[in-house]
């Protein structure tokens, strides 16, 4: 059984015209493969296939067809829907819940059957990891950009994910938090060991030994 | 207050807040390995309650100051406050026709604040900490 994470593309697009074509990769455990290409190329559609959200992110506009597979530790996980392929995905924007406090997004995260006590401390201890010890109570809102994304990110490992997409998550961070939050993320995939995916525009995100695929139009 | 909130809420009102939620946080809360159903009941509609409250007490206060389409739906077997306020002043009871005129003002100042109350969705999240 082959471990990690393998990725299939016979044809991602719309029923006329496809965005990529004959694309296969696998990506090991606690490594991260770095996704680059024009815009528009198809990136976060790959994304969204991967994680099974195609359909979901494309409403509105013509839809996206993913013909291809992908397996997981040697499961096929593209057959699945998103909610049972326990891949997480972390986007550009760092999506936390409105309506909800920073521990009530991440503690969203956590299995319904976790008991209150031991989500308290998960929290507890993912507000720590994220060095915003003090941000329990607080709004979405009231967060700057970069505690946004550790954030995010946090609360996409406390779903306990196998694999991770990361969608140019560190793009709307300025130049001094951005080295320090990429080191951090790559630390904790690597410290999980699961394999993840990045999307990014920008090479300085790529990280140390990370395979780069670069993708141009089909 | 019921049935003058339930006649003329218009769900119009609600459609387009209901279609511009973000899909991405449908996206985001799949792949946490929330079910469908979750998304529906711990995000999108916590999200809209503020949007259907509103809706509602606006469509209240609407529908406390009508007389003629509350009297000509209802042809005249119901009584509301709006037919009865009108019934008063013709007539000529003037306490009584100001006591309803007052609760024509009354009943959608409630319907506002219920709706401010009720509005906030972080009361759906009981037994998160």
């Amino acid at each position: 059984m082959s471990v990690g994470l393998h990725v299939s593309v016979d044809r991602l697009g719309t029923v006329n015209k496809p965005l990529l074509k004959a694309l296969s990769w696998s990506v090991p455990p606690g490594a991260v493969c770095t996704l680059m290409g024009p815009s528009g190329v198809g990136k976060s559609s790959l994304l969204g296939a991967i994680a099974g959200t195609l359909s979901i992110v494309a409403d509105g506009l013509t839809p996206l067809i993913f013909e291809g597979s992908v397996f997981l530790d040697g499961e096929r996980l593209d057959t699945r829907p998103a909610h049972e392929r326990g891949i997480g995905l972390v986007t550009q924007d760092p999506l936390l819940f409105p309506h909800l406090t920073v521990a009530e997004n991440l503690a969203f995260a956590m299995n319904r059957h976790t008991s209150k006590a031991e989500r308290a401390q998960q929290v507890k201890d993912a507000l720590q990891a994220a060095n915003l010890p003090a941000m329990s109570q607080a709004d979405p809102s009231q967060l700057s950009g970069g505690e946004r994304a550790r954030i995010a990110l946090m609360r996409a490992l406390l779903a306990k994910p196998r694999a991770l997409l990361l969608d140019e998550p560190f793009s709307k961070l300025d130049d001094s938090l951005r080295q320090h939050i990429r080191e951090w993320f790559f630390r904790q995939v690597t410290q999980r060991g699961i394999p993840a995916i990045l999307v990014t525009h920008d090479p300085a995100d790529i990280a140390d030994h990370s395979r780069v695929i670069q993708l141009n139009h089909a | 207050m019921v049935w003058h909130g339930g006649f003329a809420c218009d769900h119009g009102d609600l459609e387009s807040v209901y279609q511009a939620s973000d899909p991405r946080l449908q996206a985001v809360t799949l792949t946490l390995g929330r079910h469908p159903l979750q998304y529906l009941l711990l995000v999108k509609w916590p999200l809209l309650k503020r949007a259907l409250w509103s809706t509602w007490a606006i469509a209240f206060a609407v529908s406390v100051a009508q007389y003629l389409p509350t009297l000509y739906i209802g042809a005249g077997r119901f009584v509301t406050v709006t037919t009865e306020a009108v019934a008063q002043a013709t007539a000529g009871q003037r306490g009584l026709m100001s006591a309803y005129a007052a609760l024509q003002t009354i009943l959608p100042l409630m319907a506002f604040a219920v709706a401010v109350s009720l509005g906030r969705p972080r009361r759906f999240m009981k037994g998160l900490p």
